[in-house]
């Protein structure tokens, strides 16, 4: 009898599946024009524009180092090339956990352009601002639309380490410059395997502002036993696994180590466990909402009277200081920048950004500030013509300048930016608010040196 | 009768018309169209071997991506550590999914509704876990990159590398979604459909309900991790978010919208979602609400999926028509009733 | 390291503020069997309101009042607009609430940004206190007293009272409530409220320990609904239980083993439900 009742039921379903098909088929139709009618940007004109052709090594002269010396000579460029906008793909994670980050990394790209009033060499700069959703299967597909559908001549972004170890193959195939303004997985330039003359990284390599605060700690703040804690994620060991190096090497003794996995809620039980441990101080490097709870609840414990807290300068970053108010008193951390670095570059950078936004530029705003500088002077030493790949790839590699934080220059066999890393204390500010106040600085740090 | 002949006849027509235009869209489409189209087909085989257990079996999974990143590791890891060929690797990912299916599968099918969902979730998320400490071996949350892309040999050289490993995809996907097919259609199949309306009277009849729901989450964790695989190869790299929640969570809307129980709705659903996803969000930040507005929207006004948008346009016509004319529309009408009370049957089974 | 007045002080503070969460997802995932996948979202409405309230007037109850009566207005919103017309339809259920926290997500993105904040405790519990020799911060000790009223409170309200009882009856047997002429309609809506309201409450509390930022609802999510399953479905006092057990062993493992406190909690939901499948004090599954 079931028998019968489910050859019925399979009949029926057959006359219901008749017009599964026709929808299918519409919803396929769909697709193809909604992606044949947005590929067809300017594909047909722009054609020699791909990234691809066989490189032309011999058009070198354009290579001048010190860019400096801006008096260089506007040569007219041809006028097909003047007529095209330079088009720069922007890919950060503009939505989920790392929203705030993306943001800011983007307003000191666009705050760089502006100032050049977007245009360089006579040539108008344009923008297509994609969202990875620090996603990497979201950002390689998001990456391949940019490179593929878009035809951007070079990419800034990508400040999720997973998604700019899954799109490096993808780069590195298509050719298309790349600068890194986030991402610090150190593998992408410190493993020979994996660097590309592609891709170029104005940010930092995990650990390359850490370390230097190993031998800080021993000579300058008298600590010889560390506690380390940091978020159980891959960033988090690489950069904990630096500093420790360097501290062990100072002379340090390690007392501790606690790893809270990411987004913790509550940090109270790790902080318990800190407690029992005998040390000088505790170096610690959380981020974002970690880092408020952090650095709230390491305060409310009492742990500031037992422990001095050092760490990374995300641990207090200008976006949540004032959330975290009086807790985040006489932190020391190190950073390769801090809004009170006294210098003129550093005070133009931090008014323009004032009184753009309102607020104090945090590390995010200043890297995509020299990210966008970066790209903008390598452009100018082309006179614009971006076109010739290996050209301004050659122009990338020797961008120098003086920058808020201080000299900008790349490492030559890396292409990762070498830093000044700043020791920096939170202190409070004559109009009450709280600041990083710089405390001291070392030079010519690369991402080599640990 | 004679209508339904017809109707099947149309149904033939459209399949194949649908598969020609499938084959021929490396020629039609530019790479990057083409490679979202690629991830939409690994998708529907996604959606579709968890529609085996959400929509045929009633099972409502929340930690289906556990076999997607289990045939992902598989691939990477193969890949990473000995080399292997990608024919041989994607057999064992499927063999991997399988297994971790027969070894939780005991152990989730004690639970029913809600608490099959959570503890599905629970032990995703125990893998998640596992995935994201072990970093020496899966290169924790940065994951593994670098996966060689295969590619068909004969067509290397004749056509873009992107529309090689589509037309791998389309085999593999197609073949897959035929078993599938099968799969729902035989006995077993409806068997099942029979579990998810009354177990109990499933039971009765003296079927053995458990072993039926077994196999079916065997299947589905071997297709999902067939799938997983894929996927991996596709993007040429494995990391947890291909084990998340979030990413079981996503095939389960794209089950949903889609139709759930219904055998083209995934594909439906995943179209829908992953078009949604990459076209959206290329002109407005604001995609995410964009998103959410159209699965309310799609929930509100199709609650048995886009599958069912003829009949609910056919539906809202009659209605349109019974109420705006009078007499001769009635008649029309009540002919038409028999058939509307059939697929209200189909519908509730 | 005994286990001290301190880890027990963190432990069952952060138990108040889960059960506050779960325990109207609970009745109303047993009364209604309705999955309410946007609890998260009333958490981080209630939070965020609750700080920009305290900034302007600087008065935390205030704070308290507008986060949970801001959960409480969407709450409804949800519930009237939305799923009462998906009645015992779970699947829908699902992808309508995934809809309403996907949008919230980004409403609350866009209005408040992406940085973290956090709310300061009232004055009268900033700061720390010894409890029998272990120095705790006073606002978790607060918590956990808010978190034990309430908790009375509501298990009061469902356990002891005519009106609960009616409810009761339907986590039991809705139809059978019906037949007997009570509007199951407006209870479903009164209980939801009331969920939505905790939940708002709970977020509003809970800013100062937790912080609010993207992310946040979909952690307090999960708990809930590891809480929510663990306790059994519908069950006040499994909730309450639930939500003790939950916050313990989440400290202990914090606090011994740190490295795998990042899925202890889902292999100890993994380990119940295998044991037992309708949940701690779940009486039916279904």
């Amino acid at each position: 009898m079931e028998r019968a009742d489910l050859a019925r039921r399979l009949g029926h379903r057959m006359t219901r599946r008749s017009v599964l098909g026709s929808i299918g088929l519409a919803a396929l139709g769909g697709l193809l024009a909604a992606c044949g009618g947005g590929g067809a940007t300017p594909t047909p004109t722009a054609a020699p524009a791909t990234p691809t052709p066989a490189p032309t090594p011999t058009r070198a002269p354009a290579a001048t180092p010190t860019p400096a010396a801006a008096a260089t000579p506007t040569v007219i460029a041809s006028p097909a090339a003047a007529a095209e906008p330079i088009r720069i793909g922007l890919i950060h994670g503009y939505t989920g956990v790392f929203a705030a980050l993306a943001e800011n990394l983007t307003r000191g790209i666009q705050l760089y352009f502006e100032s050049i009033d977007n245009a360089v060499a006579g040539r108008k700069v344009v923008f297509v601002q994609e969202d990875d959703a620090s996603n990497p299967d979201q950002g390689l597909t998001k990456t391949k639309q940019l490179v593929e559908r878009d035809k951007v001549h070079l990419i800034i972004g990508y400040n999720h380490s997973g998604v700019a170890l899954a799109v490096r193959d993808y780069i590195h195939q298509s050719g298309v410059p790349t600068i890194i303004d986030n991402a610090g997985a150190a593998a992408l330039t410190r493993d020979p395997a994996r660097r590309s003359p592609y891709i170029f990284r104005v940010s930092f390599a995990n650990g390359q502002y850490e370390w230097p605060m190993g031998p800080y700690a021993v000579e300058q703040l008298g600590y010889k036993r560390l506690i380390f804690t940091a978020s159980d994620f891959v960033a988090g060991h690489e950069k904990t696994e630096a500093v420790k190096k360097a501290f062990q090497n100072a002379g340090g003794e390690i007392a501790g180590e606690v790893y809270p996995p990411l987004d913790t809620a509550d940090f109270a039980p790790f902080l318990q466990r800190i407690q029992q441990m005998q040390a000088d101080a505790v170096w610690a490097f959380f981020a974002g909402a970690d880092a408020v709870r952090f650095v709230q609840q390491y305060a409310d414990f009492g742990l500031k009277d037992q422990f001095p807290l050092i760490g990374v300068g995300d641990l207090v970053d200008e976006a949540y200081i004032d959330q975290q108010g009086d807790a985040a008193l006489d932190v020391v951390t190190s950073l390769h920048y801090s809004p009170y670095i006294d210098s003129p570059e550093n005070k133009a950078f931090v008014d323009a950004f004032k009184a753009k936004h309102g607020r104090v530029p945090n590390q995010f705003a200043y890297q995509g500030y020299i990210a966008g500088r970066v790209a903008a002077e390598a452009l100018k030493a082309v006179q614009g013509k971006v076109e010739d790949t290996q050209a301004f790839l050659k122009a990338l590699k020797a961008v120098q300048f003086v920058g808020p934080a201080g000299p900008f220059r790349f490492h030559p066999e890396t292409q990762n930016v070498v830093l000044t890393v700043y020791f920096r204390k939170v202190q409070r500010l004559p109009d009450g608010s709280l600041g990083n106040v710089v405390l001291g600085k070392r030079e010519n740090v690369d991402d080599l040196s640990f | 009768m004679n209508a339904l002949a017809i109707r099947r006849q149309w149904r033939l027509a459209i399949v194949a018309v649908l598969a020609v235009l499938l084959v021929l869209a490396p020629a039609l489409l530019p790479t990057y169209p083409l490679s979202v189209l690629t991830e939409i087909l690994i998708f529907t085989l996604f959606a579709m071997s968890l529609n085996i257990l959400l929509g045929y079996a009633g099972l409502p999974s929340l930690g289906h991506s556990a076999f997607f990143g289990t045939g992902g590791y598989a691939v990477g890891l193969l890949a990473k550590y000995y080399g292997t060929p990608a024919a041989l690797a994607l057999v064992i990912a499927v063999v991997a999914g399988i297994l971790v299916a027969i070894v939780t599968g005991p152990f989730v099918l004690r639970t029913h509704g809600a608490y099959f969902l959570i503890l599905t979730l629970s032990l995703t998320q125990v893998l998640f876990g596992i995935v994201w400490l072990w970093r020496k071996v899966t290169g924790g949350d940065d994951g593994l990159p670098g996966i060689p892309s295969p590619r068909i040999p004969f067509l290397v050289g004749r056509i873009s590398d992107t529309a090689n490993f589509y037309y791998l995809t389309l085999i593999v996907v197609g073949i897959a979604v035929a078993a599938i097919a099968w799969i729902v259609r035989s006995p077993f199949g409806l068997a099942l459909v029979g579990i998810r309306e009354n177990e109990r009277y499933l039971e009765g009849l003296g079927y053995p309900t458990w072993t039926l729901k077994y196999v079916a989450y065997i299947l589905a964790g071997g297709f999902a991790a067939l799938a997983g695989g894929l996927f991996a190869y596709f993007k040429g790299f494995v990391g947890p978010g291909q084990i998340s929640w979030l990413l079981a969570g996503e095939g389960m809307v794209m089950v949903i919208l889609g139709g759930a129980g219904t055998f083209w709705g995934p594909a439906i659903g995943a179209l829908l979602v992953l078009l949604l996803r990459y076209e959206v969000s290329a002109f407005t930040q604001r995609w995410v609400m964009i998103l959410g507005i159209v699965f309310i929207l799609n929930v509100l006004l199709l609650p048995q999926g886009i599958v069912r948008l003829p009949q609910r346009i056919r539906e809202i016509r009659a209605r349109l028509r019974r109420e705006t004319t009078l007499a001769p529309p009635l008649a029309e009408a009540t002919a038409a009733a028999p058939d509307r009370s059939v697929e209200r049957v189909i519908e509730r089974s | 390291m005994p286990i001290n007045t301190a880890s027990l002080v963190i432990g069952l503070s952060y138990a108040s503020l889960l059960f506050l969460v779960s325990v109207g997802l609970s009745v109303v995932f047993g009364l209604m069997r309705f999955v309410n996948l946007a609890t998260g979202s009333l958490y981080l409405i209630g939070g965020y309101v609750a700080w920009s309230v305290a900034r302007k007037s600087n008065s935390f109850l205030l704070a308290l009042i507008a986060g949970a009566a801001a959960a409480l207005v969407l709450g409804i919103l949800i519930e009237r607009g939305f799923l009462q017309r998906l009645h015992r339809q779970e699947l829908l259920q699902v992808a309508l609430t995934l809809g309403i926290a996907y949008i919230v997500q980004d409403v609350t993105r866009w209005i408040w940004g992406g940085d973290p904040l956090r709310l300061r405790p009232p004055a009268v519990f900033r700061g720390s206190m010894e409890l029998f020799g272990s120095v705790v911060p006073t606002y978790r000790v607060a918590l956990i007293g808010i978190g034990a009223v309430l908790a009375i409170a509501v298990w009061y309200l469902l356990e002891r009272t005519k009106w609960g009882a009616y409810v009761r009856a339907g986590v039991d047997d809705l139809e059978m409530v019906q037949c007997l002429g009570i509007n199951a309609r407006r209870i479903f809506a009164v209980v939801f409220a009331l969920g939505a309201l905790l939940c708002g409450l709970g977020g509003a509390l809970g800013t100062p320990v937790t912080g609010v930022a993207p992310g946040t609802d979909i952690q307090l999510q999960l708990m809930a609904l590891i809480v929510v399953v663990l306790g059994g479905l519908g069950s006040v006092a499994g909730a309450i239980v639930a939500s003790i057990v939950v916050a313990l062993v989440d400290t202990m493992v914090r606090t011994f083993w740190p490295e795998a406190s990042f899925f202890a909690v889902w292999a100890l939901a993994a380990f119940v439900l295998i044991v037992r499948p309708q949940g701690l004090l779940g009486r039916t599954g279904w």
